[in-house]
């Protein structure tokens, strides 16, 4: 594992959606684990207070804010008030998430009102999360990484998966865009990943596959030392999209 | 840092069930109505209860405390409003909002008294002047709008020049249909009133006289200052809040300042924005958890889950329904506190708008 607490001369301050569970919340643990500074996000205050007292109690600077990233705004919130707590976002890491309505269904069961949110949630909130932190990315810091959680339902057609399967793929693709566009324009020190972490042990893949045994499901935990290889490893993997079982882990911690 | 959650929620309560056609406006300056600019009646009420009680102005210096620090925005006014023509040859008036580069302005396009927005927006790659009416012109090119969200538009001038010398020969004090008549600038600017750069009047510190000065310093309240130059107010929020287009607005924070905030918060004084400008001011100036002294373009937009910790209590104007205002005092008192001052308030028949009675939030302080 890489332990660069220093970016670039500025400490790096991390901020992780969908940070009370699941991939948010092992990463944000691996993160604060090192003592470095960070953002948490995910829609309900209460169990976002536990993990915020959690991750205080490691020594780290932790800044907790409750809201939905398909709301308008909250992205420009989030960044601007973790600038102003902790410093500028030198990485995002994108976990928030929606399946849509559930129990998942047939293509053509999914109402206008499932695709808008999920369209809010999956694409549009996390296209406004780049929005407000590239431009600190691209400039002052000269550097940064962004993770996005991707999924194999991206790139596998499973049957009443749509919304959540096609969603996925568009923030795919809109990695491999923002990657050309960084280099287009010479933000060479700005990487930008999609990462399949394979099927996790979570609160939404049982809500998603209720009867599965979760005993043959990797853990977060477990998933969260790739994400941590691709935020902190000098020189970086290049920008693109990783299955987290392709990403060596220094010192074999999987 | 380390405080608990911050809890985001899209909409801040920008009604509070007030309508506007309820509200009194002030018509006319305090001194003018009554006996001098701090004859305004003076709503107080208990940050952490919600309770308030009917006061005057001219008993703030024994409503606060000796070693409280009031912190004051000193921009001045200036004369914004500019007669003009529209590309069709019709009589209008440019509010000009701020300057953004040389030759350069945020402008809004008004009717051609200034109390109403123009009929039509100007799009962009129209031309404008500004006229004088004894034959001088300055012609303008409307670049784009300043948002999709807002009426101020992006101008450039012919040549690059400046609309300053324009403003001071033939510029008025931006007025509104709440007021009826034409009032000069003097009465527009408060008694701190230093650089000038505002386009409208940061109305909050206008009651106060030397008078008030003087038995505030012998109460033991400490007065420290920041420029804000304030843009315009003339856009509500229409639709989501979210998406509200609040323009940055230059500040300057100087280090004193700073220090002063820093030595009364130690020693267990509280810190008073004296306007909601003062608190865009000190939230845009904090820096990873810290205030830094500085300049630059204030863009915090001020609402509910925003950290305004380091003050503690705010002296402000009445403000209308759907005003970004409204969302900057909820991060100071829930929405159903504000709601119960504003009824309050519009009973006893207070006075709304920049000439109007002034509202105080403050923790610790005696409502009975």
């Amino acid at each position: 594992m890489t332990t660069s607490a220093e970016w670039r001369g500025q400490p790096p301050v991390l901020l992780v959606t969908g940070a009370s569970k699941g991939l948010g919340l092992a990463v944000s643990r691996a993160w604060a684990a090192q003592g470095m500074p960070l953002a948490i996000a995910a829609r309900g205050p209460g169990r976002l207070e536990g993990v915020r007292r959690e991750l205080a109690a490691m020594g780290a600077k932790v800044l907790a804010i409750a809201g939905d990233v398909g709301e308008a705004g909250f992205a420009e919130y989030l960044v601007a008030e973790t600038m102003r707590s902790l410093g500028p976002v030198s990485h995002l890491v994108t976990c928030a998430s929606s399946l849509g309505p559930l129990p998942l269904g047939p293509l053509a069961d999914i109402s206008d009102a499932g695709w808008d949110e999920v369209l809010r949630t999956n694409v549009l909130g996390t296209v406004r999360l780049w929005r407000q932190v590239l431009p600190a990315m691209e400039g002052d810091l000269g550097g940064g990484r962004i993770v996005h959680l991707s999924s194999d339902a991206a790139v596998e057609a499973y049957p009443h998966w749509g919304a959540y399967g096609a969603t996925k793929a568009a923030v795919d693709h809109l990695v491999r865009i923002l990657a050309a566009e960084l280099l287009a324009h010479a933000h060479a020190g700005v990487l930008v990943y999609a990462l399949d972490p394979g099927d996790m042990d979570t609160d939404m893949h049982r809500k998603a596959v209720p009867d599965e045994d979760p005993a043959g499901l990797a853990r977060p935990e477990e998933v969260a030392p790739a994400v941590m290889e691709l935020l902190l490893r000098m020189p970086a993997l290049p920008s693109g999209r990783y299955r987290a079982t392709e990403i060596a882990v220094a010192g074999g911690a999987r | 840092m380390n405080a608990a959650v911050r809890a985001w929620t899209p909409e801040p309560d920008l009604e509070l069930g007030i309508d506007e056609e309820r509200l009194l406006p002030a018509s006319a300056p305090a001194e003018v109505r009554g006996d001098g600019r701090d004859d305004v009646r003076l709503l107080l009420q208990e940050r952490c209860s919600g309770r308030f009680a009917h006061r005057h102005f001219r008993d703030l210096p024994e409503i606060l405390a000796p070693g409280d620090l009031l912190v004051v925005n000193r921009s001045a006014t200036v004369p914004a409003s500019l007669p003009a023509l529209d590309e069709a040859g019709r009589s209008m008036r440019l509010h000009v909002a701020q300057r953004l580069g040389p030759g350069i302005y945020r402008v809004e396009g008004r009717s051609a008294d200034g109390l109403r927005p123009a009929a039509r927006m100007p799009a962009a790659g129209e031309r404008l002047a500004v006229v004088d009416g004894r034959g001088g012109r300055l012609d303008l090119k409307v670049l784009d709008r300043a948002s999709s969200m807002s009426r101020q538009v992006v101008v450039a001038t012919q040549g690059r020049r400046s609309l300053g010398p324009w403003q001071m020969e033939i510029g008025q004090p931006i007025r509104y249909a709440y007021v009826p008549r034409r009032w000069s600038l003097e009465f527009y600017q408060t008694v701190f009133a230093g650089p000038p750069g505002s386009a409208e009047m940061p109305s909050a510190a206008r009651p106060f006289t030397s008078g008030t000065l003087a038995a505030l310093r012998r109460r033991g309240v400490r007065i420290a200052f920041l420029t804000l130059h304030c843009g315009l107010s003339s856009e509500e929020v229409e639709g989501s809040f979210a998406e509200h287009y609040l323009p940055p607005e230059p500040y300057r924070l100087p280090a004193g300042t700073v220090r002063d905030i820093m030595r009364a918060r130690a020693r267990g004084g509280r810190v008073i924005a004296v306007g909601t400008t003062v608190v865009r001011a000190l939230v845009s100036a904090s820096r990873e958890g810290r205030l830094t002294a500085g300049h630059g373009l204030a863009d915090a937009v001020v609402r509910p889950g925003v950290d305004v910790q380091m003050i503690d209590g705010l002296l402000t104007g009445l403000h209308a329904p759907r005003s970004s205002h409204l969302a900057l005092l909820e991060t100071f008192a829930p929405p159903e506190h504000l709601r119960s001052a504003y009824e309050a308030a519009l009973a006893q028949g207070y006075l709304w708008h920049e000439f109007g009675d002034v509202h105080l939030i403050l923790p610790g302080v005696q409502t009975a």
